[in-house]
């Protein structure tokens, strides 16, 4: 469903220098899977589901989603694709209902689908108390809600999440969590990034362990823990990168001024 | 493929009419601004009419003799006041003189100049030589010393008025003088002027407004523009909603489109409420007559409301173009607050020229000033207040913003899609600048392309407009043209293809041409001057030009000759060929290489090479040319030929002007042969043909 092949993505830095963020990363992720790419901060996580949307383009390698070269045919790839961060935001001025049926039309919905679509999404999500008042003066759940129905509007068949519970409450985080396992029980492909490596353990299938933008792993927990000898997946993580620095640096939230 | 244009359109249009903000800088801003404004101007001015009426003014005079001489003045005055009064004075004028009764006369035994220093008095008098205890004042003639402080206000207006006043006196007294020898006042006017303005009561409105209402439009269109630009892009981006917005499969031009229109709308919107506000005020609010009243000149003034309409047309290119640069300086943007700081340079950039333009009523709409950003819509709207309606340079300084505006939306397309502009994390946008950091590219891009000769055009129109005269010598017009060739057209798209990393055999077409197609261009300069030179005496008989244009041409073209004749087709013919080419069929055509059709991109870089001539009547001819040009290239994959034809074209026509036996085979003597045009005719076709079968090499083919 979504074939990662060889990706490199370098940018250029304002020192005139070149940063390779993301450093020929292979992977593939099966229909139905949900499949967890995991990494410190910096490590690229970000770079290579932006490149998988078609928001950037690589440098080189190549992507296909659902059988669509990201490249050379992106308004089919971003067909099949729902997208949603946890920074995402929504249109203030516009209702929960007028912004899906935007992001419908966007989505070359036929106009009777996207009504029908709306009324699902809000049955499921229970939105029914707030779909006609204005995002700005919603609650972060509600907010949440909302972007996961924006998410879902065209009901695409692949879902990058990137770092969708990044410093939302307990609750909205368990609305994210509960949203991304229904989904994944619904055949949906989901691609997922998060630091949070003990959130991911309990919803993935797969795991990408990135490090400085390459992918230094890529499997089952059971089969990472059998290479590894680690049980936990932060151990694991650390373990198979090697080096314990900047993963260090980043658990124990930094000795004094070692922090960049 | 616009029907997502119109979504997005239809939404952010929705949004921002949603937006408060919005509402209040287009529809408050001004429905209230005009008529608070005009009731603050009108109440000010009462305030200051009722001041003067009520006012007194302070005289102060060193003696009692001097008392009595000006209080005889000011009774003489009053009396004469009164008769006067009935007769001419226009009932309430804004600004009434004032009267004697307002004078209060002061004997000081400080300084004069002191008492007017400090205060004491408005005006301080003193005569030479002082009068005498009796008032004989009538019998010698004096030096009034007036002191007065001409950086108070009071004390100017005071001086004016007594001034005034004093002239009077002396009138009087020369009166009285004239009659005591047996004349009357006659004797001092031999000859009476008699006003009678020509003007139109319309004419005199429109001058009036003409000066101010340009500055106004042009601001207010920007002001318009501006918050609508930067909340569709970098308020977008703060509040984290074009992540959502670019991941739907909607091409990014498509998105940009929508979004401009919206801009485009609310500013033109705005000008519309603006203007309908202002002509409201103007109509209903009194102001009318407070201008009337200020105007210097007489008689009747109409606001001439009829222009209107037009004016609305000629702010929509202007809005067009405010709203892309805006856009596309927006683009940059990360938040709200950096991009209201970009705005200011934006919004100077449209008020500088647009006030020096105001500050300078003796500009019109002729050479430079038709093409000079902004500062063309500026005089452009005045002269249509002044009803000069000069049809052929409104139509040029029309598409010359029409041409700014296109450019400015493809630049802003292409920086809303870029991503170190899309995420801050990618990368900084100053990258976007550094040569080392581009990557070779075949050739430029539409935007650069279109960029460049946006750039290129008022800046060649300018040099030639400051730089020639009209007894110009032969030898300046040589060093003119050569500079105009090679620093305007030649230099820009080389040093610009070298800093781009452009590879300059695909942009400039340096390909070796096929020996037919060398031919074929042979062949084709040959034919086309004889085929241009007929057409354009087909095209002067059609629309006769007037005397002054055929004595210009002719005037330029004998001073063309004067020089020795191998300058003339190496400045004249070769260099235009050489440099021009470069440009029109290099740069511009292989930067709208990839996304026209081979036929609009011929058609469309003819148009421009005819608007660069800015020449209307010769604009049909070069057009013409310039598409074939183009074609040759495109065809041939070589820009040789087209530089050969360009040549050849331009050297047989200053030959045929130099040399009578060159007419006569040219085809434009009236004695020459009739089977020369169609000769000539089949020749071109010939040669297209040759164009047509000579294959470009494989790797030129052009991929639309």
């Amino acid at each position: 469903m979504v074939d990662v092949r060889n990706l490199v993505k370098v940018f250029p830095t304002t020192e005139g220098g070149e940063k390779r963020a993301v450093d020929d990363v292979t992977f593939h992720v099966g229909r139905g899977e949900i499949f967890g790419l995991l990494g410190p901060n910096g490590a690229g996580k970000t770079t290579t589901l932006r490149i998988l949307s078609g928001l950037i383009s690589a440098t080189s390698g190549s992507v296909r989603i659902a059988g669509h070269d990201v490249r050379a045919d992106r308004d089919a790839a971003k067909r099949a694709i729902g997208y949603l961060t946890a920074s995402t935001g929504l249109y203030q001025r516009l209702t929960p209902r007028e912004l899906l049926t935007y992001f419908g039309h966007l989505h070359g919905l036929d106009p009777a689908d996207i009504r029908g679509r709306i009324d699902e999404l809000v049955d499921w999500l229970d939105m029914h108390e707030f779909e006609n008042l204005r995002c700005g003066g919603l609650s972060t759940g509600q907010k949440q809600r909302t972007s996961i129905a924006r998410a879902l509007i065209a009901d695409p068949p692949v879902l990058i999440l990137d770092e969708p519970t990044l410093g939302l409450d307990v609750i909205t985080n368990r609305l994210i969590l509960e949203f991304i396992r229904a989904e994944g029980a619904r055949g949906k492909t989901i691609l997922l990034s998060t630091h949070y490596l003990d959130e991911a353990e309990t919803i993935c299938q797969r795991f990408g362990l990135l490090h400085e933008g390459r992918l230094i792993a890529s499997d089952t927990l059971d089969r990472l823990q059998a290479a590894s000898g680690q049980r936990r997946l932060s151990d694991i993580f650390l373990a198979l990168c090697g080096e314990s620095g900047p993963v260090l640096v980043d658990a124990a939230a930094g000795p004094p001024g070692g922090r960049a | 493929m616009w029907r997502r244009t119109w979504i997005i359109y239809r939404k952010e249009l929705i949004e921002s009419l949603r937006d408060r903000r919005t509402l209040i800088a287009m529809l408050l801003v001004p429905l209230l601004l005009y008529p608070v404004l005009m009731i603050i101007i009108i109440q000010a001015l009462q305030v200051e009419k009722g001041r003067r009426e009520r006012d007194v003014y302070k005289i102060a005079l060193p003696n009692e003799a001097h008392e009595r001489w000006l209080r005889a003045i000011l009774e003489a005055d009053t009396e004469e006041e009164k008769s006067r009064a009935s007769q001419t004075r226009p009932a309430g004028s804004i600004r009434p003189d004032i009267t004697a009764q307002q004078f209060r006369i002061i004997v000081t035994h400080r300084a004069l100049e002191d008492a007017v220093r400090g205060g004491d008095a408005a005006v301080a008098v003193q005569l030479d030589p002082p009068p005498g205890e009796t008032l004989d004042a009538n019998g010698e003639n004096r030096q009034a010393i007036v002191y007065y402080d001409p950086a108070e206000y009071l004390s100017e207006v005071a001086f004016r008025a007594f001034a005034r006043m004093l002239d009077r006196h002396r009138d009087r007294v020369v009166l009285d003088r004239l009659r005591r020898v047996g004349l009357t006042a006659d004797t001092l006017s031999p000859l009476q002027i008699v006003e009678r303005s020509v003007a139109s009561p319309q004419k005199l409105g429109g001058a009036l407004l003409g000066q101010i209402l340009p500055f106004l439009l042009v601001v207010m269109t920007a002001t318009g523009a501006i918050y609508p630009a930067i909340d569709l892009t970098a308020g977008e981006r703060e509040r984290g909603t074009l992540e959502t917005l670019m991941v739907t499969p909607v091409p990014i031009a498509q998105i940009v489109a929508g979004k401009f229109l919206v801009v485009v709308t609310i500013a033109i919107l705005s000008t519309l409420l603006n203007l309908a506000s202002m002509g409201a005020t103007i109509r209903f609010g009194g102001i009318g007559q407070a201008i009337a009243q200020s105007a210097p000149a007489a008689g009747q003034i109409e606001i001439p409301f009829r222009v209107l309409p037009i004016v609305l047309v000629v702010m929509v290119p202007f809005a067009v173009l405010f709203s892309a640069v805006m856009l596309a300086v927006c683009s940059f943007a990360r938040t709200f607050k950096e991009a209201q700081n970009y705005m200011t340079p934006v919004i100077i950039a449209a008020m500088v020229p647009a006030m020096l333009v105001s500050y300078m009523p003796s500009i019109r709409l002729v050479g430079a000033w038709t093409v000079l950003p902004v500062a063309n819509v500026v005089v452009l709207l005045r002269e249509l207040f002044l009803e000069h309606y000069d049809v052929p340079a409104m139509l040029l300084a029309f598409t010359a913003t029409t041409l700014y505006a296109a450019t400015a939306v493809v630049i802003a397309t292409r920086l809303y899609g870029q991503e170190a502009v899309l995420f801050s994390d990618v990368g900084s946008y100053k990258t976007l600048l550094r040569r080392r950091l581009f990557r070779p590219a075949p050739t430029p891009s539409v935007s650069t392309a279109l960029f460049l000769v946006a750039v290129v055009f008022p800046l060649s129109f300018y040099w030639q407009t400051t730089f020639a005269t009209p007894a110009m010598s032969a030898e300046r017009l040589r060093f003119m043209t050569i500079v105009l060739m090679l620093a305007c057209f030649l230099a820009p798209p080389i040093a610009l293809a070298w800093y781009l990393k452009l590879d300059p055999r695909e942009t400039f077409a340096l390909r070796p041409p096929s020996s037919r197609a060398m031919l074929a261009a042979v062949l084709i300069a040959v034919a086309a001057p004889i085929l241009a030179l007929t057409l354009a005496r087909a095209q002067q008989r059609l629309f006769p030009p007037s005397d002054e244009m055929i004595r210009a041409l002719a005037d330029q073209q004998t001073l063309m000759l004067e020089l020795p004749i191998g300058s003339v087709l190496l400045t004249f013919a070769i260099l235009p060929g050489l440099c021009e080419e470069v440009l029109f069929r290099g740069w511009l055509l292989a930067g709208l290489r990839n996304v026209l059709h081979p036929a609009t991109r011929c058609i469309i870089v003819g148009l421009v090479f005819g608007l660069f001539h800015t020449d209307l009547y010769r604009i049909l001819s070069t057009s013409l040319i310039g598409m074939l040009l183009a074609y040759v290239v495109t065809a041939s994959g070589s820009l040789l030929p087209a530089i050969i034809i360009h040549a050849g074209h331009n050297g047989l026509a200053l030959l045929v002007a130099k040399h009578e036996p060159f007419a006569h085979w040219m085809g434009v003597a009236d004695d020459s042969p009739a089977w020369i045009v169609p000769a000539a005719a089949i020749v071109a076709v010939i040669g297209l043909a040759l164009i047509r079968s000579a294959r470009p090499p494989a790797d030129s083919a052009p991929t639309a």
